[in-house]
Protein backbone atom coordinates (compact mmCIF):
# COMPACT_ATOMS: atom_id res chain seq x y z
CA UNK A 1 0.00 0.00 0.00
CA UNK A 2 1.71 2.88 -1.13
CA UNK A 3 1.92 6.30 1.31
CA UNK A 4 0.47 8.00 -1.61
CA UNK A 5 -1.15 7.86 -4.86
CA UNK A 6 -3.02 9.43 -7.46
CA UNK A 7 -3.41 6.82 -9.94
CA UNK A 8 -7.06 5.53 -9.38
CA UNK A 9 -8.44 9.68 -9.44
CA UNK A 10 -6.71 10.48 -12.38
CA UNK A 11 -7.92 7.21 -13.90
CA UNK A 12 -11.73 8.62 -12.65
CA UNK A 13 -11.08 11.74 -14.50
CA UNK A 14 -8.78 10.54 -17.14
CA UNK A 15 -10.92 12.71 -19.78
CA UNK A 16 -10.73 15.92 -17.85
CA UNK A 17 -7.14 15.59 -17.22
CA UNK A 18 -6.92 15.04 -20.96
CA UNK A 19 -8.92 17.93 -21.48
CA UNK A 20 -6.85 20.60 -19.59
CA UNK A 21 -3.75 19.01 -21.19
CA UNK A 22 -4.76 19.46 -24.93
CA UNK A 23 -5.33 23.74 -23.67
CA UNK A 24 -1.27 23.95 -23.35
CA UNK A 25 0.15 25.81 -25.78
CA UNK A 26 2.98 24.79 -26.95
CA UNK A 27 4.65 28.74 -27.90
CA UNK A 28 3.85 29.44 -24.24
CA UNK A 29 4.48 26.65 -22.37
CA UNK A 30 6.42 28.55 -19.03
CA UNK A 31 4.42 31.31 -16.89
CA UNK A 32 1.71 31.02 -19.78
CA UNK A 33 -1.92 31.32 -19.91
CA UNK A 34 -2.77 28.53 -18.01
CA UNK A 35 -0.74 29.78 -15.18
CA UNK A 36 -2.55 32.91 -15.45
CA UNK A 37 -5.87 31.05 -15.27
CA UNK A 38 -4.55 29.19 -12.17
CA UNK A 39 -4.05 32.01 -10.30
CA UNK A 40 -7.23 33.70 -10.96
CA UNK A 41 -8.50 30.59 -9.63
CA UNK A 42 -6.45 30.14 -6.37
CA UNK A 43 -6.98 33.87 -5.79
CA UNK A 44 -11.28 32.35 -6.00
CA UNK A 45 -10.38 29.82 -3.39
CA UNK A 46 -8.44 30.96 -1.16
CA UNK A 47 -9.81 34.52 -0.85
CA UNK A 48 -6.28 36.20 -1.19
CA UNK A 49 -6.46 39.18 -3.67
CA UNK A 50 -3.25 38.55 -5.26
CA UNK A 51 -1.36 34.83 -5.90
CA UNK A 52 1.96 34.42 -7.91
CA UNK A 53 2.60 30.94 -9.18
CA UNK A 54 6.55 29.97 -8.99
CA UNK A 55 8.44 27.02 -9.28
CA UNK A 56 7.73 25.46 -5.99
CA UNK A 57 6.74 26.60 -1.99
CA UNK A 58 10.77 27.12 -1.26
CA UNK A 59 11.51 29.24 -4.07
CA UNK A 60 7.65 31.13 -2.89
CA UNK A 61 8.78 31.57 0.85
CA UNK A 62 12.77 32.71 -0.67
CA UNK A 63 10.78 35.59 -2.72
CA UNK A 64 8.39 36.42 -0.42
CA UNK A 65 11.44 36.88 2.12
CA UNK A 66 13.66 38.95 -0.11
CA UNK A 67 10.62 41.11 -1.51
CA UNK A 68 9.26 42.20 2.30
CA UNK A 69 13.15 43.20 2.47
CA UNK A 70 14.69 40.28 5.17
CA UNK A 71 18.42 40.53 5.09
CA UNK A 72 22.00 40.12 6.87
CA UNK A 73 21.08 41.34 10.50
CA UNK A 74 17.61 40.22 10.76
CA UNK A 75 16.44 36.98 12.86
CA UNK A 76 12.95 35.16 11.76
CA UNK A 77 11.32 33.21 14.70
CA UNK A 78 10.75 30.08 12.71
CA UNK A 79 9.24 26.16 13.81
CA UNK A 80 11.88 23.75 15.06
CA UNK A 81 8.80 21.01 13.52
CA UNK A 82 8.53 21.71 10.38
CA UNK A 83 10.43 21.16 6.71
CA UNK A 84 13.19 22.55 6.38
CA UNK A 85 12.54 25.35 3.63
CA UNK A 86 11.06 27.16 6.75
CA UNK A 87 14.38 27.62 8.18
CA UNK A 88 16.85 27.33 4.74
CA UNK A 89 14.92 30.34 2.62
CA UNK A 90 15.43 32.58 5.88
CA UNK A 91 19.69 31.51 5.30
CA UNK A 92 19.31 32.20 1.87
CA UNK A 93 18.17 35.77 2.18
CA UNK A 94 21.14 36.29 4.70
CA UNK A 95 18.58 36.73 7.59
CA UNK A 96 19.27 33.95 10.59
CA UNK A 97 16.31 31.56 11.78
CA UNK A 98 15.86 31.46 15.33
CA UNK A 99 14.36 28.01 16.25
CA UNK A 100 12.03 27.71 18.95
CA UNK A 101 9.74 24.59 19.65
CA UNK A 102 6.26 24.12 19.43
CA UNK A 103 2.96 23.13 20.66
CA UNK A 104 2.79 19.05 21.26
CA UNK A 105 -1.20 19.07 19.91
CA UNK A 106 -1.23 21.24 16.89
CA UNK A 107 3.11 20.57 15.99
CA UNK A 108 2.67 24.49 15.23
CA UNK A 109 5.45 27.45 16.62
CA UNK A 110 4.39 27.67 20.59
CA UNK A 111 3.24 31.86 21.04
CA UNK A 112 5.30 31.68 24.31
CA UNK A 113 8.15 30.75 22.89
CA UNK A 114 8.27 32.99 20.28
CA UNK A 115 7.73 35.63 22.59
CA UNK A 116 10.70 34.60 24.56
CA UNK A 117 12.80 34.67 20.83
CA UNK A 118 11.89 38.16 20.32
CA UNK A 119 15.16 40.41 20.33
CA UNK A 120 15.53 43.61 18.83
CA UNK A 121 17.14 42.48 15.72
CA UNK A 122 13.91 39.99 14.93
CA UNK A 123 12.15 41.10 11.82
CA UNK A 124 9.54 38.41 11.54
CA UNK A 125 7.90 35.65 13.10
CA UNK A 126 7.29 32.52 10.52
CA UNK A 127 4.64 30.02 11.54
CA UNK A 128 4.49 26.87 9.74
CA UNK A 129 0.32 25.30 9.86
CA UNK A 130 1.43 21.64 9.78
CA UNK A 131 -0.36 18.51 8.75
CA UNK A 132 -4.40 19.20 9.62
CA UNK A 133 -4.61 22.20 11.39
CA UNK A 134 -3.21 25.99 11.91
CA UNK A 135 -1.38 27.78 13.81
CA UNK A 136 -2.46 29.90 16.73
CA UNK A 137 -2.98 32.85 14.49
CA UNK A 138 -5.19 34.63 16.36
CA UNK A 139 -2.57 34.70 19.72
CA UNK A 140 0.88 34.80 17.11
CA UNK A 141 -0.51 37.94 15.70
CA UNK A 142 -1.17 39.87 18.38
CA UNK A 143 2.35 39.01 19.55
CA UNK A 144 3.44 40.64 16.44
CA UNK A 145 1.39 43.19 16.20
CA UNK A 146 2.77 44.33 19.68
CA UNK A 147 6.29 43.95 18.63
CA UNK A 148 6.07 45.50 15.28
CA UNK A 149 7.27 42.51 13.69
CA UNK A 150 5.99 40.95 9.91
CA UNK A 151 3.70 37.69 9.79
CA UNK A 152 4.91 35.57 7.21
CA UNK A 153 2.94 32.23 7.46
CA UNK A 154 4.43 28.80 5.74
CA UNK A 155 1.26 27.96 4.60
CA UNK A 156 3.05 25.53 1.97
CA UNK A 157 0.90 22.48 3.35
CA UNK A 158 -2.41 24.68 4.53
CA UNK A 159 -4.27 24.45 1.35
CA UNK A 160 -8.18 24.56 2.47
CA UNK A 161 -7.09 25.44 5.76
CA UNK A 162 -9.15 28.49 7.03
CA UNK A 163 -9.79 30.18 10.70
CA UNK A 164 -12.17 32.89 11.84
CA UNK A 165 -13.14 32.30 7.68
CA UNK A 166 -9.92 33.44 6.66
CA UNK A 167 -7.67 31.20 5.04
CA UNK A 168 -4.06 30.18 5.74
CA UNK A 169 -1.84 32.29 4.41
CA UNK A 170 -3.73 35.14 4.76
CA UNK A 171 -3.81 36.03 8.96
CA UNK A 172 -0.28 37.74 8.43
CA UNK A 173 1.24 40.07 5.82
CA UNK A 174 1.66 36.71 3.01
CA UNK A 175 1.59 33.53 2.55
CA UNK A 176 3.08 30.47 0.41
CA UNK A 177 1.58 27.37 -0.81
CA UNK A 178 3.35 24.14 -1.72
CA UNK A 179 1.65 21.69 -4.84
CA UNK A 180 4.38 19.27 -4.18
CA UNK A 181 2.94 15.95 -5.45
CA UNK A 182 1.39 14.90 -1.86
CA UNK A 183 0.11 17.91 -1.16
CA UNK A 184 -3.57 18.29 -0.81
CA UNK A 185 -3.58 19.93 -3.90
CA UNK A 186 -0.76 18.66 -5.80
CA UNK A 187 0.80 18.98 -8.98
CA UNK A 188 3.02 15.63 -10.66
CA UNK A 189 5.92 17.65 -9.87
CA UNK A 190 7.71 20.65 -7.99
CA UNK A 191 5.17 24.15 -7.79
CA UNK A 192 4.17 26.46 -5.53
CA UNK A 193 2.61 29.95 -5.08
CA UNK A 194 2.49 33.06 -2.95
CA UNK A 195 -0.76 34.51 -1.90
CA UNK A 196 -1.25 37.68 -0.28
CA UNK A 197 -4.09 40.67 0.25
CA UNK A 198 -1.15 43.23 -0.02
CA UNK A 199 -0.92 45.04 -3.90
CA UNK A 200 2.60 46.57 -3.26
CA UNK A 201 4.21 43.33 -1.76
CA UNK A 202 2.54 41.36 -4.86
CA UNK A 203 3.81 43.09 -7.95
CA UNK A 204 6.91 42.82 -5.62
CA UNK A 205 6.95 39.00 -5.69
CA UNK A 206 6.35 39.38 -9.10
CA UNK A 207 8.42 41.42 -10.33
CA UNK A 208 11.57 39.02 -8.34
CA UNK A 209 9.89 35.98 -10.18
CA UNK A 210 9.16 37.18 -13.78
CA UNK A 211 12.67 38.89 -13.80
CA UNK A 212 15.48 36.83 -15.42
CA UNK A 213 17.50 39.00 -14.50
CA UNK A 214 16.71 39.34 -10.87
CA UNK A 215 18.56 36.42 -9.43
CA UNK A 216 15.85 35.34 -7.60
CA UNK A 217 13.65 34.26 -10.69
CA UNK A 218 11.01 31.27 -10.18
CA UNK A 219 8.37 30.31 -12.96
CA UNK A 220 5.58 28.10 -13.12
CA UNK A 221 5.17 25.68 -15.81
CA UNK A 222 1.95 25.57 -17.71
CA UNK A 223 2.00 21.94 -17.57
CA UNK A 224 1.77 22.19 -13.67
CA UNK A 225 -0.77 24.96 -13.78
CA UNK A 226 -3.42 22.37 -16.27
CA UNK A 227 -2.52 19.99 -13.83
CA UNK A 228 -3.26 22.00 -10.61
CA UNK A 229 -6.77 23.41 -12.89
CA UNK A 230 -7.70 20.04 -12.78
CA UNK A 231 -7.31 18.97 -9.47
CA UNK A 232 -8.35 22.20 -8.13
CA UNK A 233 -11.93 21.52 -9.58
CA UNK A 234 -12.15 18.10 -7.02
CA UNK A 235 -10.09 19.70 -4.36
CA UNK A 236 -12.97 20.08 -1.89
CA UNK A 237 -14.36 16.89 -2.97
CA UNK A 238 -11.20 15.26 -2.07
CA UNK A 239 -10.61 17.55 1.46
CA UNK A 240 -14.09 15.30 2.46
CA UNK A 241 -12.58 12.10 1.37
CA UNK A 242 -9.38 12.66 3.66
CA UNK A 243 -11.14 14.09 6.77
CA UNK A 244 -13.54 10.46 5.91
CA UNK A 245 -10.20 8.78 6.09
CA UNK A 246 -8.81 10.70 8.93
CA UNK A 247 -11.92 9.41 11.10
CA UNK A 248 -11.77 6.14 10.49
CA UNK A 249 -8.21 5.91 11.46
CA UNK A 250 -8.72 7.61 14.62
CA UNK A 251 -12.13 5.35 15.53
CA UNK A 252 -10.18 2.33 14.77
CA UNK A 253 -6.83 3.60 16.67
CA UNK A 254 -8.90 4.29 19.64
CA UNK A 255 -8.32 2.71 22.87
CA UNK A 256 -4.65 1.31 21.96
CA UNK A 257 -2.50 2.93 24.49
CA UNK A 258 0.53 2.82 22.62
CA UNK A 259 -0.58 5.23 20.44
CA UNK A 260 -1.57 8.41 20.32
CA UNK A 261 -4.16 9.70 17.62
CA UNK A 262 -3.93 13.53 15.96
CA UNK A 263 -5.54 16.17 18.46
CA UNK A 264 -7.94 18.08 15.86
CA UNK A 265 -8.32 21.70 16.00
CA UNK A 266 -11.15 23.11 18.69
CA UNK A 267 -11.88 26.32 17.22
CA UNK A 268 -11.87 25.56 13.43
CA UNK A 269 -12.35 22.64 10.90
CA UNK A 270 -9.02 20.27 9.98
CA UNK A 271 -7.87 19.44 6.79
CA UNK A 272 -6.10 16.10 6.63
CA UNK A 273 -3.03 17.06 4.68
CA UNK A 274 -1.06 14.14 6.79
CA UNK A 275 -2.52 11.61 9.52
CA UNK A 276 0.34 11.96 12.23
CA UNK A 277 0.07 9.51 15.08
CA UNK A 278 2.88 9.28 17.61
CA UNK A 279 3.51 6.12 19.03
CA UNK A 280 5.91 3.78 21.30
CA UNK A 281 8.74 1.83 19.28
CA UNK A 282 8.46 4.17 16.38
CA UNK A 283 11.03 2.47 14.07
CA UNK A 284 9.98 -0.62 15.04
CA UNK A 285 6.44 -0.39 13.68
CA UNK A 286 7.63 1.42 10.74
CA UNK A 287 9.32 -2.28 9.53
CA UNK A 288 6.55 -3.87 10.48
CA UNK A 289 4.43 -2.03 8.27
CA UNK A 290 6.98 -1.81 5.82
CA UNK A 291 7.06 -6.07 5.59
CA UNK A 292 3.47 -6.50 5.54
CA UNK A 293 3.40 -3.88 2.31
CA UNK A 294 1.58 -0.38 3.79
CA UNK A 295 4.60 2.79 3.60
CA UNK A 296 5.01 5.14 5.65
CA UNK A 297 6.68 8.51 6.29
CA UNK A 298 8.45 10.21 9.37
CA UNK A 299 7.11 13.77 9.31
CA UNK A 300 10.07 14.90 10.94
CA UNK A 301 13.07 12.81 12.13
CA UNK A 302 14.87 15.20 13.51
CA UNK A 303 13.93 19.20 14.95
CA UNK A 304 15.65 21.76 12.90
CA UNK A 305 18.22 22.50 15.96
CA UNK A 306 19.34 18.73 15.17
CA UNK A 307 20.34 19.37 11.35
CA UNK A 308 23.87 19.61 10.57
CA UNK A 309 23.62 22.41 8.00
CA UNK A 310 22.43 24.78 10.96
CA UNK A 311 25.26 25.67 13.49
CA UNK A 312 25.32 28.95 15.79
CA UNK A 313 27.14 30.27 12.73
CA UNK A 314 23.72 30.41 11.00
CA UNK A 315 20.92 30.10 13.64
CA UNK A 316 20.21 30.60 17.17
CA UNK A 317 18.54 27.11 18.25
CA UNK A 318 16.49 27.37 21.38
CA UNK A 319 15.88 24.20 23.22
CA UNK A 320 13.38 22.42 21.77
CA UNK A 321 12.08 19.72 23.61
CA UNK A 322 8.29 18.81 22.53
CA UNK A 323 10.04 18.90 18.80
CA UNK A 324 12.83 16.47 19.97
CA UNK A 325 10.20 13.85 21.58
CA UNK A 326 7.80 13.92 18.55
CA UNK A 327 10.38 13.46 16.39
CA UNK A 328 11.55 10.19 18.08
CA UNK A 329 7.26 8.89 18.23
CA UNK A 330 5.23 10.67 15.05
CA UNK A 331 4.63 8.65 12.33
CA UNK A 332 2.46 9.60 9.23
CA UNK A 333 0.22 6.77 7.92
CA UNK A 334 -1.14 6.42 4.26
CA UNK A 335 -3.70 9.15 3.18
CA UNK A 336 -4.96 10.36 0.11
CA UNK A 337 -7.69 10.72 -2.40
CA UNK A 338 -6.85 6.90 -3.54
CA UNK A 339 -7.04 5.61 -0.36
CA UNK A 340 -10.24 3.34 1.22
CA UNK A 341 -12.23 2.75 4.00
CA UNK A 342 -10.79 -1.27 3.95
CA UNK A 343 -7.17 -0.20 3.13
CA UNK A 344 -7.07 2.01 6.37
CA UNK A 345 -8.79 -0.47 8.39
CA UNK A 346 -6.14 -2.82 7.04
CA UNK A 347 -3.46 -0.49 8.07
CA UNK A 348 -4.46 -0.38 11.85
CA UNK A 349 -5.17 -4.21 11.83
CA UNK A 350 -1.31 -4.40 11.47
CA UNK A 351 -0.26 -1.41 14.14
CA UNK A 352 -3.10 -3.64 16.41
CA UNK A 353 -1.54 -6.51 15.60
CA UNK A 354 1.92 -5.13 15.99
CA UNK A 355 1.14 -3.78 19.77
CA UNK A 356 -0.56 -7.60 20.23
CA UNK A 357 -3.74 -6.04 21.71
CA UNK A 358 -2.37 -3.70 24.32
CA UNK A 359 -5.01 -1.58 25.09
CA UNK A 360 -6.09 0.26 27.19
CA UNK B 1 8.65 28.12 -30.83
CA UNK B 2 9.58 24.61 -30.10
CA UNK B 3 8.83 22.72 -33.03
CA UNK B 4 8.91 18.92 -32.01
CA UNK B 5 6.43 19.47 -29.07
CA UNK B 6 4.76 16.11 -28.70
CA UNK B 7 1.34 16.74 -27.22
CA UNK B 8 0.16 13.15 -27.85
CA UNK B 9 3.76 12.00 -26.26
CA UNK B 10 3.21 14.46 -23.41
CA UNK B 11 0.07 13.06 -22.24
CA UNK B 12 0.94 9.66 -22.61
CA UNK B 13 4.19 10.32 -20.09
CA UNK B 14 1.54 12.63 -18.07
CA UNK B 15 -0.55 9.51 -17.26
CA UNK B 16 2.55 6.88 -16.65
CA UNK B 17 3.55 8.81 -13.88
CA UNK B 18 0.41 10.11 -12.44
CA UNK B 19 -0.02 5.94 -12.41
CA UNK B 20 3.17 5.16 -11.22
CA UNK B 21 3.26 7.62 -8.01
CA UNK B 22 7.43 8.76 -8.86
CA UNK B 23 7.34 12.34 -9.61
CA UNK B 24 10.62 13.78 -8.90
CA UNK B 25 14.13 13.18 -9.08
CA UNK B 26 13.34 8.79 -9.59
CA UNK B 27 14.12 6.53 -12.24
CA UNK B 28 13.33 8.59 -15.55
CA UNK B 29 16.15 11.57 -14.03
CA UNK B 30 18.63 9.24 -13.77
CA UNK B 31 17.91 7.84 -17.06
CA UNK B 32 18.75 11.40 -18.58
CA UNK B 33 21.51 11.97 -16.34
CA UNK B 34 22.85 8.48 -17.73
CA UNK B 35 22.26 9.55 -21.69
CA UNK B 36 23.18 12.76 -21.40
CA UNK B 37 26.80 12.14 -20.18
CA UNK B 38 28.99 10.81 -17.27
CA UNK B 39 29.11 13.11 -14.31
CA UNK B 40 25.55 14.76 -15.05
CA UNK B 41 23.63 16.08 -12.83
CA UNK B 42 19.86 17.34 -13.81
CA UNK B 43 18.06 20.68 -12.36
CA UNK B 44 15.22 22.78 -12.48
CA UNK B 45 16.26 25.47 -14.77
CA UNK B 46 19.62 26.98 -16.13
CA UNK B 47 19.89 29.73 -13.09
CA UNK B 48 18.93 27.07 -10.92
CA UNK B 49 21.78 25.29 -11.61
CA UNK B 50 24.53 27.87 -11.96
CA UNK B 51 23.52 28.74 -8.63
CA UNK B 52 23.67 25.35 -7.51
CA UNK B 53 27.51 25.27 -8.89
CA UNK B 54 29.00 28.06 -7.96
CA UNK B 55 27.82 27.78 -4.38
CA UNK B 56 29.24 23.91 -4.42
CA UNK B 57 32.44 25.62 -6.01
CA UNK B 58 32.44 28.41 -3.17
CA UNK B 59 31.86 30.90 -5.30
CA UNK B 60 30.30 34.12 -2.91
CA UNK B 61 30.76 37.24 -1.94
CA UNK B 62 33.65 39.23 -3.53
CA UNK B 63 34.46 36.28 -5.21
CA UNK B 64 36.36 37.79 -8.86
CA UNK B 65 33.94 36.46 -11.75
CA UNK B 66 34.40 37.36 -15.12
CA UNK B 67 31.32 36.92 -17.19
CA UNK B 68 31.24 37.56 -20.98
CA UNK B 69 29.58 39.81 -23.21
CA UNK B 70 26.01 38.84 -24.31
CA UNK B 71 25.20 35.74 -21.82
CA UNK B 72 21.79 35.81 -20.95
CA UNK B 73 20.37 38.08 -18.09
CA UNK B 74 19.82 35.17 -15.85
CA UNK B 75 23.23 34.71 -15.13
CA UNK B 76 24.05 38.00 -14.51
CA UNK B 77 21.17 37.57 -12.01
CA UNK B 78 23.05 34.79 -10.09
CA UNK B 79 25.82 36.75 -9.72
CA UNK B 80 24.01 39.75 -7.95
CA UNK B 81 21.95 37.58 -5.60
CA UNK B 82 25.82 35.39 -5.14
CA UNK B 83 27.53 39.11 -4.83
CA UNK B 84 30.42 38.34 -6.27
CA UNK B 85 32.99 40.70 -7.57
CA UNK B 86 32.49 41.43 -11.50
CA UNK B 87 35.97 41.94 -12.84
CA UNK B 88 38.85 41.57 -15.61
CA UNK B 89 39.56 38.23 -17.64
CA UNK B 90 42.85 38.84 -16.17
CA UNK B 91 41.58 39.18 -12.36
CA UNK B 92 38.99 36.68 -12.51
CA UNK B 93 39.16 32.94 -11.20
CA UNK B 94 36.01 32.13 -12.43
CA UNK B 95 35.22 32.45 -15.96
CA UNK B 96 31.36 32.61 -17.53
CA UNK B 97 30.32 32.02 -21.06
CA UNK B 98 28.24 31.17 -23.39
CA UNK B 99 29.70 28.08 -25.88
CA UNK B 100 30.66 29.37 -28.77
CA UNK B 101 28.82 26.88 -30.75
CA UNK B 102 26.08 25.99 -28.65
CA UNK B 103 23.53 28.36 -27.23
CA UNK B 104 22.03 26.27 -25.09
CA UNK B 105 25.39 25.66 -23.33
CA UNK B 106 26.78 27.87 -20.58
CA UNK B 107 30.45 27.49 -19.54
CA UNK B 108 31.48 27.99 -16.35
CA UNK B 109 36.06 27.55 -15.85
CA UNK B 110 37.45 28.16 -12.80
CA UNK B 111 40.86 28.25 -12.50
CA UNK B 112 42.62 24.64 -11.79
CA UNK B 113 39.63 23.06 -11.61
CA UNK B 114 37.80 21.06 -14.62
CA UNK B 115 34.95 22.89 -16.24
CA UNK B 116 31.17 23.10 -16.27
CA UNK B 117 28.74 23.04 -18.36
CA UNK B 118 24.76 24.29 -17.71
CA UNK B 119 22.56 22.88 -20.33
CA UNK B 120 19.22 24.57 -21.01
CA UNK B 121 16.72 21.87 -21.81
CA UNK B 122 14.10 24.00 -21.45
CA UNK B 123 10.78 24.95 -23.96
CA UNK B 124 12.94 27.54 -25.72
CA UNK B 125 15.96 25.44 -26.25
CA UNK B 126 17.01 22.82 -28.94
CA UNK B 127 16.00 20.20 -26.61
CA UNK B 128 12.63 22.00 -26.33
CA UNK B 129 11.51 20.23 -23.09
CA UNK B 130 8.10 20.71 -22.10
CA UNK B 131 9.06 22.55 -18.62
CA UNK B 132 11.74 24.79 -17.43
CA UNK B 133 15.09 22.19 -16.96
CA UNK B 134 18.49 22.52 -17.31
CA UNK B 135 21.47 19.71 -16.64
CA UNK B 136 25.24 20.24 -14.93
CA UNK B 137 28.12 18.53 -16.02
CA UNK B 138 31.37 18.53 -15.22
CA UNK B 139 33.94 16.03 -15.19
CA UNK B 140 34.87 17.45 -11.02
CA UNK B 141 33.69 14.14 -9.35
CA UNK B 142 33.13 16.15 -5.76
CA UNK B 143 31.29 19.80 -7.36
CA UNK B 144 29.01 16.94 -9.12
CA UNK B 145 28.15 15.61 -5.78
CA UNK B 146 28.16 19.23 -3.76
CA UNK B 147 25.79 20.15 -6.68
CA UNK B 148 23.36 17.06 -6.16
CA UNK B 149 22.79 17.24 -2.51
CA UNK B 150 22.38 21.20 -2.96
CA UNK B 151 19.84 20.67 -5.39
CA UNK B 152 17.44 18.95 -2.83
CA UNK B 153 17.38 20.83 0.24
CA UNK B 154 21.26 19.81 0.97
CA UNK B 155 20.28 15.98 1.69
CA UNK B 156 22.90 13.66 0.94
CA UNK B 157 20.87 10.98 -0.92
CA UNK B 158 21.01 8.31 1.55
CA UNK B 159 18.80 9.64 4.12
CA UNK B 160 15.82 11.58 4.07
CA UNK B 161 15.54 14.83 5.88
CA UNK B 162 19.02 14.57 7.01
CA UNK B 163 20.21 18.24 5.60
CA UNK B 164 24.13 18.15 5.45
CA UNK B 165 24.13 21.64 3.44
CA UNK B 166 21.85 24.43 3.61
CA UNK B 167 20.51 23.71 -0.06
CA UNK B 168 17.74 24.57 -2.54
CA UNK B 169 14.86 23.04 -4.44
CA UNK B 170 16.17 22.92 -8.09
CA UNK B 171 14.86 19.55 -8.78
CA UNK B 172 13.87 17.96 -12.11
CA UNK B 173 10.34 16.50 -12.75
CA UNK B 174 10.11 12.87 -14.15
CA UNK B 175 7.22 13.87 -15.95
CA UNK B 176 10.68 16.68 -17.52
CA UNK B 177 12.93 13.79 -17.78
CA UNK B 178 10.59 10.96 -19.40
CA UNK B 179 9.16 13.37 -21.68
CA UNK B 180 13.56 14.79 -23.19
CA UNK B 181 14.10 10.84 -22.79
CA UNK B 182 11.70 9.88 -25.24
CA UNK B 183 12.02 12.49 -27.73
CA UNK B 184 15.95 12.76 -27.86
CA UNK B 185 16.90 9.72 -27.30
CA UNK B 186 14.46 6.31 -27.11
CA UNK B 187 12.92 6.93 -30.71
CA UNK B 188 9.89 5.56 -29.20
CA UNK B 189 6.12 7.49 -28.46
CA UNK B 190 4.99 5.25 -25.96
CA UNK B 191 5.67 3.71 -22.72
CA UNK B 192 8.35 1.30 -22.78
Amino acid sequence: MPFFSVARTVERYRAELDTALAKLDSSALVDGPLTDMLERRLEQYTGAAYCVAVGSATDALALVLRATGVGPGDEVIVPAYTFFATASTVVHVGATPVIVDVDPDSYAIDPRQVEAAITPRTRAIMPAHMFSQMARMQELCEIADRHRLMMIEDSAEAIGMRFGGRHAGLWGRVGVLSFFPTKTLGAFGDAGAVITDDAELADRVRRLARDDGSGWASSCDDLAAAVLGFRLGHLDEEITVRAALAERYSTMLAGLSPVRTPRPPTDHDPVWYVYLIECDQRDDLVRHLAERGVETEVYYPRPLTEQPCFDATNSVRHPVPVSARASGRALALPLHADLTQAEVDLVCAHIREFYGGRDA
Amino acid sequence: MPETFRRDLLAATVAEIADSGEFILRAYCAELESALGERTVVTASVPAGLLLVLTAAGVGPAYPVHLADGVRPAVAGVLRRLNVALVSVEEADCHIADHPDDPDQLLVARAGRPGVVVIDLGPSSRWAGVTVAAAVRTSDADLAERVRWLRNHGQDGRTRFLHQLVGFNARMDEIAAAYLLRVHFSGEDGRR
